[in-house]
């Protein structure tokens, strides 16, 4: 769960110099991404419970998959995707998201369920286009890891 | 050693709940003055010289004994050791800068500084004044290099530096 900025002020510390021109050209990379994702990760604090209800009453009705503790699970992977945005790589997902007991069952509803919520054109949560980005990008990756 | 974005992902976590609140407040200021930060750590390495330069002149001046024989800053090997000093607490305060957090500062810098200061009898009270006049310097030349930013990105910024600067200062008093 370390931001793109953690390597570089390593590197600096460990061969003891200021942060060179090119430190601070690879952080700017991150740091410019960042209002984009920061602004999909606030409209996901804001309205998570709303995503995951619009999922149980929506989806899961349709697709009649029984809703056993799914909405938490949801949430809570929703919240690792959330660090990712923060952080700006997909570390919080692949450090927690990964649980050796999740059954290829549950993980296969999970996969569907963001693939709902990605289809959903920003997942209803009025992204600007750069932000949809930042999250559809961290949903495909939930997805694909979860398949 | 932990960058500000990484901290509130681990805080949020250890509480199992969403980067919220105020905290996300901060990162999004965070991220919208990410050009003026780098402008500030660039100038910081580069007027590192200078500012280190000017702060152990001053601290001198206030203490010339510094610089007599039997003084901390004498003979010149010590005083490259100041000197030296200097450099390495303004590095650690612009790594701080950038991570927007002053976890590397305080952890990889200033722990153990003023108990290794004591054993070696270097007067604290001295490193502490050079201390002011390196963020003094900084704060200085932050100021011009700024002047055309907006005051609500900047502000932010230059009270960020002078507190990493004050964390030095308070962990050798």
């Amino acid at each position: 769960m370390k931001s793109a900025l953690t390597p570089i002020l390593a590197n600096a510390e460990v061969a003891g110099r200021f942060l060179d021109d090119a430190d601070l050209a690879a952080a700017k990379i991150p740091l410019e991404r960042a209002e984009a994702r920061l602004e999909a990760a606030e409209k996901l604090a804001m309205y998570h419970d709303d995503l995951v209800q619009d999922v149980i009453d929506t989806f899961l009705r349709r697709s009649g998959t029984a809703a056993v503790d799914v909405d938490r699970a949801i949430d809570r992977d929703l919240c690792l995707i959330q660090y990712c945005l923060v952080v700006g790589n997909t570390s919080p997902f692949d450090e927690w998201g990964r649980s050796p007991n999740r059954s290829a069952a549950v993980a296969a509803v999970k996969a569907d369920i963001f693939n709902y919520i990605r289809d959903r054109g920003s997942a209803g949560l009025k992204l600007s286009p750069a932000a949809a980005a930042e999250l559809k990008f961290y949903l495909n990756y939930a997805i694909e890891a979860l398949k | 050693m932990l960058d500000s974005f990484s901290r509130a992902v681990l805080d949020a976590d250890a509480q199992t709940a969403y980067v919220e609140g105020d905290r996300l407040a901060r990162l999004r200021q965070f991220a919208a003055s990410h050009q003026q930060r780098i402008i500030a750590v660039e100038l910081i390495r580069q007027q590192a010289n200078d500012i280190i330069a000017q702060a152990i002149s001053a601290m001198v001046a206030e203490n010339p004994d510094l610089i007599q024989r039997g003084g901390n800053c004498y003979p010149s090997r010590r005083m490259a050791t100041c000197i030296r000093d200097g450099e390495f607490i303004l590095r650690y305060v612009s790594y701080a800068l950038l991570a927007g957090d002053g976890a590397i500062l305080e952890q990889r810098c200033l722990e153990g500084l003023k108990e290794t200061y004591q054993t070696l009898g270097v007067p604290l009270s001295s490193a502490v004044a050079a201390i002011a006049e390196m963020k003094q310097a900084t704060l200085a030349q932050l100021e011009v290099q700024l002047q055309d930013a907006d005051v609500s990105l900047k502000q932010p910024l230059l009270a960020e530096v002078a507190d990493y600067f004050e964390i030095a200062m308070t962990a050798l008093r």
